[in-house]
């Protein structure tokens, strides 16, 4: 039991320093190593991951928040949408094959991690209005379909908002991601919500995860915020290019 | 971004209490577990739904806000959000 807890404590505070430093939920730390490193089958790993990034944005997002680099009026907009996403995702666990939509995900991550290096965004906010009322609607589709993705393979969705935030509305990266770390908490908490009330939620995983994910998380956020956007943007590229490949490695190869 | 017309120190408040009060009930909750205590997973249970609870209370703060600042749209998403979060709990709970 022991090493057993260590090992989960170990994976949420992994978590929590990855997704607070680059405004993820942690997921894609999490649910790969809760199913390969703690032997979890995926369909426990994504309940307990989902509930820990809860936990993760409570933590992460203060950070941005204290230095103004959380746009509120973005997250409350593209949460909505979201939300709806997730509730509509964590619903569908048990009927969409895991390998389909882990092979959507690596192929919509690979477009987002080339077009982050590829893509120019402007880290003034000039033009910054206009970007969010000509790609509002996009934005929200992109939302939606993120908080689909993210319930139902246990990852928050940072990994599509952020780059969704810098390259298409045209935010400063540092306000992306502070953005992001509270819009996948929102959307999180519904899916995490669904979750409980199914009774899918393995709580003796999640004390640990949360207990190491708030810790991680915290100091995550505040190394995120003095973080220089070109090593993020790089570190961003590697962690998105990583999770493709090891998403469509397990949808060929068959991994539910 | 700090030149925005709504204060946010009371939602950067209640996430750093909110940060001391979960991380010292999970450190509590896991060690119930180590030790095999029949309360662990009722302990860690309530914690879940605490949390939740925490996330409406920033979406209430954050309409709260929008309130203040005369920016009734986004005060009434905020409020929709927290209407979402909760008729899901409802919805499950009480009707599916």
């Amino acid at each position: 039991m022991m090493p057993e807890m260590l090992l989960f404590v170990l994976c949420g505070l992994l978590a929590g320093l990855l997704g607070g430093y680059l405004g993820l939920g942690g997921g894609i730390v999490m649910v790969p190593f809760l199913t390969v490193v703690a032997g979890l089958n995926i369909k426990v790993a994504v309940p307990v991951s989902v509930t820990a990034i809860v936990v993760n944005s409570l933590a992460s997002s203060n950070e941005y928040l204290k230095k103004g680099m959380v746009d509120l009026e973005l997250v409350v907009a593209l949460s909505v949408f979201s939300i709806l996403g997730n509730i509509t995702g964590s619903n569908l666990i048990d009927a969409v094959p895991g390998n389909v939509i882990r092979l959507i995900l690596a192929v919509i991550l690979a477009y987002t991690a080339l077009s982050l290096l590829t893509k120019k965004g402007p880290e003034k906010r000039v033009g910054f209005e206009d970007n969010r009322r000509r790609y509002l609607m996009v934005c929200v589709v992109i939302a939606f379909l993120a908080g689909v993705l993210s319930a139902l393979v246990g990852i928050g969705g940072g990994v599509i908002l952020v780059p969704l935030l810098y390259t298409i509305i045209g935010l400063p990266l540092t306000t992306a991601r502070g953005t992001s770390s509270l819009m996948i908490g929102f959307s999180s908490a519904a899916a995490a919500a669904v979750y409980l009330l199914n009774e899918r939620t393995d709580f003796a995983v999640v004390a640990p995860v949360a207990a190491g994910i708030i810790v991680g998380a915290k100091l995550g956020g505040f190394l995120g915020t003095m973080a220089k956007p070109v090593a993020v943007k790089i570190l961003f590229f590697l962690v998105m290019l990583y999770l493709a490949y090891k998403l469509s490695y397990d949808a060929l190869a068959g991994v539910i | 971004m700090n030149d925005e017309p709504y204060q946010i120190s009371r939602l950067i408040g209640l996430q750093r209490t909110a940060w001391y009060f979960f991380f010292a009930y999970f450190v509590v909750a896991a060690g119930l577990w180590v030790l095999g205590a029949d309360i662990a997973g009722r302990v860690t249970f309530w914690g879940v739904v605490l949390v939740l609870a925490v996330t409406l209370s920033e979406l209430v703060i954050i309409a709260e806000q929008f309130r203040v600042a005369e920016m009734r749209r986004f005060q009434i998403l905020s409020y929709v959000l927290a209407l979402l979060l909760l008729s899901t709990i409802v919805l499950k709970y009480f009707v599916l």
